[in-house]
């Protein structure tokens, strides 16, 4: 994120605050393809992704009062999409009393809807899906978004340091994953050849 | 027990290590069975992950997204809004449109489309009785052509609030804003048409009624080609989520809600009237 980017935004939160739909609007615009983002690598499916943007849009709407301006709003934002995709997974869990989605329910290995979702290499998907959620978190952030680890860290309310150990940690689990497919597909197609 | 740094194997292989971390990293590498493990780990990972391509919203993604966020942020506001407001801001909102008194106000807003018609001081309350009418008879035929959008509970709540509005709803929605303000907000605004049609009610038009060719060559210079035929909202470059279509004592006439009408007026003032001739 530019400092351009964070002041423009810290005016349009203030405008947005003294009664500026505009500017809120201007913020949504600004936003929301990222919003989405994290979202989509979230959730992992395209409507669910929209729901979780929609009501991390209307957090800040109805929140922003309580943005202190300590980070940069975009961090804060972040932070409220987040929050939103697990809360969001958690009443999913609730409702179908099955597991969390990016944890233990990995895409169908046949299913290119899968891949279609969420515009990720199947295999892929399916090792991101197998990293427990506080990795999850961190690589989707730092690696997919792309955003850097300080904010990240200040996304997710934890040390830096915390962040970079996590980032490493959750990029070797998905190496030992997508392996794990290689090595279970090869053996697959010997006991076919066989 | 291995008793390397794996953090600064990681570090190395995606490029963040100093030059004297690099080279404890390389030794350990060369030399040591779970660092190189760690090393392949890490590019293979980082090689994956750099394949992945940045998320866009879909156009409409974003138009469903943008219009969900409204109809709530409009829900909310009419849920906030138990009482009418005081005279004096009505009578802002009045005294501007009074200063046209006579006249008809046609307003494009960016591509919405208002068109309330004043013949004189009572104008204001005209045009809230017509939206009102215009509301609760969309309300009463959920199903219509015009109200085909695609998620109806803002109409509902829009419907909802009808009662209230319907005292003084252009003075009630805006709030603060003045005409100024809101064509500041709305810019470009032009003049595009004028009629004297004074709307008092509609009803169902087909849905295949063609529009007259004036309105189809208008909508054509807009944007993408806007047909009375489509389900839903129909986006022009982002601001007018298209309704419907309906007749007026025989005149075809469409239904518009535009962004930045949208965002300045609550649920049940924002759907707008336009009379084709």
């Amino acid at each position: 994120m530019t400092a351009s980017r964070a002041d423009e935004d810290s005016l349009l939160v203030a405008q947005f605050l003294d009664g500026s739909l505009q500017a809120f609007n201007e913020l949504m615009a600004a936003h929301e393809d990222r919003v989405f983002g994290i979202c989509l690598r979230i959730m992992r499916d395209r409507e669910a992704a929209l729901d979780a943007a929609q009501e991390t849009f209307l957090t800040v709407y109805r929140k922003a009062g309580k943005f202190t301006g300590e980070s940069a709003f975009s961090t804060w934002l972040f932070r409220v999409a987040t929050n939103t995709c697990y809360d969001q997974l958690r009443k999913i869990k609730r409702r179908s009393a099955g597991p969390l989605p990016d944890a233990t329910d990995p895409a169908d290995p046949q299913s290119d809807m899968a891949f279609l979702a969420v515009e990720l290499r199947p295999d892929l998907q399916r090792a991101l899906a197998t990293l427990a959620p506080e990795f999850h978190k961190a690589i989707v952030l730092a690696d997919m978004e792309g955003l850097p680890l300080q904010q990240v860290a200040e996304v997710l309310g934890v040390p830096v340091g915390t962040i970079k150990s996590r980032v490493f940690r959750a990029r070797r689990q998905l190496a030992e994953a997508l392996r794990n497919q290689t090595t279970d597909s090869e053996r697959r197609n010997g006991d076919n050849d066989a | 027990m291995h008793d390397h740094d794996l953090d600064l194997v990681a570090a190395y292989a995606e490029g963040s290590a100093s030059s004297a971390e690099a080279e404890r990293a390389r030794e350990w590498i060369a030399s040591c069975e779970v660092c190189s493990q760690e090393f392949n780990y890490q590019e293979l990972a980082l090689a994956s992950l750099g394949d992945v391509e940045p998320v866009v919203l879909s156009d409409i993604e974003r138009a469903l997204l943008h219009r969900r966020v409204r109809d709530s942020i409009a829900s909310d506001e009419l849920a906030n809004v138990p009482e009418p407001r005081p005279a004096p801001k009505s009578g802002r909102w009045l005294k501007v449109l009074t200063g046209s008194a006579a006249a008809v106000l046609v307003l494009v807003v960016g591509f919405g489309v208002v068109i309330p018609s004043f013949t004189g001081s009572d104008g204001a309350a005209d045009f809230a009785a017509v939206t009102a009418d215009t509301i609760a008879e969309a309300a009463q035929a959920p199903s219509s052509a015009a109200l085909t959008a695609n998620d109806d509970t803002s109409m509902a709540a829009d419907a909802a609030g009808i009662d209230e509005m319907a005292i003084s709803p252009p003075v009630q929605a805006l709030g603060d804003l003045t005409l100024e303000d809101l064509t500041a907000m709305a810019a470009p605004i032009e003049m595009f048409d004028a009629t004297d049609a004074t709307v008092t009610a509609f009803e169902e038009a087909p849905r295949d009624a063609p529009l007259p060719a004036d309105r189809m060559a208008y909508n054509s210079a807009i944007e993408e080609p806007l047909t009375c035929r489509d389900e839903g909202l129909t986006l022009l470059d982002g601001d007018v989520l298209w309704l419907g279509i309906a007749t007026l004592d025989g005149q075809i006439i469409e239904l518009y809600r535009s962004e930045p009408m949208l965002l300045a007026l609550e649920a049940g003032t924002c759907t707008i009237v336009f009379p084709t001739e």
